[in-house]
């Protein structure tokens, strides 16, 4: 490896160390340690409140942290401005409410970033979000206006726009809660082929049945904690924790 | 004592120099009030320290004054204050300014604050340079949400310019009373100004009013 060891410590994609988020004096997150290594997919459970939102949302920098460190692919948080914008351009997004651009066509959406962040000429970005959409099956939206799309086909745009960086780490806020029932499958089937392509994720969610399938690891989060890390194997077993064999009995 | 129509042609020159003075004075105002705005919202809303301080008095006392002890206050004491005395005109400009710029900078801050949240987050979370998050993301929306209070606060400006001819800006109020005073004709001219306030102002809450209803529709 000709960069320094301190850059490329390990294989791990994400390492997180003792994080603390306080929201004025209300501990968010009171000593976080998780470690997510390359390829690895994550589902992050728990109930509201505990802490799952907000540990999303530290790791590009989108919620500065209070105490401990996290690396993100060899780069440190906290870190310097530019540290941060390398993240967030390495890091893609995707959010319970879609937050799509409502100005801009569902192909300007995708190929925007790609253009201001990476300098990438119009032609290329726009061949790109073609590519991606089309992956996502909504190819023929391209000229529509979020607003014209259902929540479904809006958080597939979505998903493609953070895919339109080419990111080497995926999060997840809860991408389906915010969807009716009906469009729910549309938009798991496009985080399930994503996993197959081997990128890290990281998942907020509630569908505790896709976590089952698609991830290798599976957390509880409570009180600002992890509570419990496991495959799913164990995971659902696991009846150590009250907490968590109280979160199971509600939503089983 | 009938309503003669003729009366108000035979001054309608008097009538129309003060309608060109009511908005020479409403223009000023309001891109003076534009630049002053723009920085009251600035300081508003990322100023730090003293920045932030002077742009929320400076709002907070011209939204609190009365617009006309403003433009009293610059007339008869800005000379004793400044040592200069300003014209009429210089005077009424001054404080419609003063007064445009403190409402501008609430009607800007309060579009850059309706974006929704998610929208900066988005951008930030795609890496997007803080230029383009501002010039591509959070204005262009802001902007739309602040088209129908710009256009009320430009038939506003137009209605208090007529509190200039207190202290003698020939303006359309003005010119009016010069004229009614002069024949006794309150009746025609006051009606006369009337309609043509109402000429000017009508059209423009109708587009905000049509403009509201399109964003309503936007916005689900």
């Amino acid at each position: 490896m000709p960069d320094s060891p301190a850059s490329r410590p390990s294989d791990d994609a994400i390492l997180c160390r003792g994080v603390v988020k306080r929201y004025d004096s209300f501990p968010a997150l009171r000593g976080v340690d998780l470690r997510v290594q390359r390829g690895e997919v994550v589902c992050i459970v728990g109930p509201s409140g505990g802490g799952k939102s907000s540990l999303l949302r530290t790791l590009n920098a989108l919620e500065p942290i209070d105490g401990g460190s996290i690396v993100i692919d060899g780069v440190h948080l906290p870190g310097s401005r530019a540290d941060i914008t390398r993240i967030r351009r390495d890091v893609g997004m995707v959010f319970q409410s879609f937050n799509l651009f409502p100005h801009m066509t569902v192909r300007r959406n995708v190929a925007l970033a790609p253009m201001r962040a990476r300098g990438m000429p119009r032609q290329a970005a726009e061949a790109r979000a073609e590519r991606l959409l089309a992956r996502v099956g909504i190819a023929d939206q391209i000229d529509k206006y979020p607003e014209q799309l259902s929540g479904g086909q809006q958080q597939r745009v979505a998903i493609a726009r953070a895919l339109a960086m080419e990111p080497r780490i995926m999060l997840f806020g809860e991408p389906t809660s915010a969807l009716d029932p009906e469009m729910v499958n549309e938009v798991l089937e496009a985080m399930r082929e994503l996993t197959r392509t081997g990128m890290t994720m990281v998942i907020v969610t509630h569908e505790l049945g896709f976590a089952r399938e698609v991830a290798d690891r599976i957390v509880f989060m409570a009180e600002g904690t992890i509570a419990v890390d496991a495959p799913p194997s164990e995971f659902f077993a696991a009846s150590g924790d009250s907490r968590l064999a109280a979160f199971l009995a509600k939503v089983l | 004592m009938g309503f003669d129509g003729g009366i108000i042609l035979r001054h309608l020159p008097e009538l129309s120099a003060g309608l060109r003075l009511t908005l020479l004075l409403a223009v000023v105002a309001l891109l003076v009030g534009t630049a002053l705005g723009f920085f009251g919202c600035l300081g508003k809303l990322l100023g730090r320290g003293l920045l932030f301080w002077i742009a929320s008095i400076y709002v907070t006392v011209m939204r609190g004054v009365p617009e006309m002890v403003v433009m009293f206050w610059i007339y008869y004491c800005g000379p004793l204050v400044l040592g200069a005395k300003l014209s009429s005109f210089a005077a009424a400009a001054t404080a419609m300014s003063l007064f445009a710029g403190a409402h501008l900078a609430e009607i800007f801050r309060a579009g850059i604050l309706a974006v929704p949240r998610g929208q900066s987050e988005a951008a930030r979370a795609l890496g997007l340079p803080i230029f383009s998050q501002w010039v591509e993301i959070v204005l262009p929306q802001a902007l739309r949400m602040m088209i129908p209070p710009f256009i009320g606060l430009v038939t506003l400006v137009i209605k208090i310019s007529g509190l200039a001819s207190a202290i003698g800006v020939a303006e359309l109020v003005y010119e009016a009373s010069i004229v009614s005073g002069q024949t006794y004709r309150y009746f025609e001219l006051f009606s006369a100004v009337g309609v043509l306030y109402f000429l000017i102002i009508f059209p423009l809450s109708l587009t905000a009013q049509r403009y509201e209803r399109v964003l309503a529709r936007r916005s689900r």
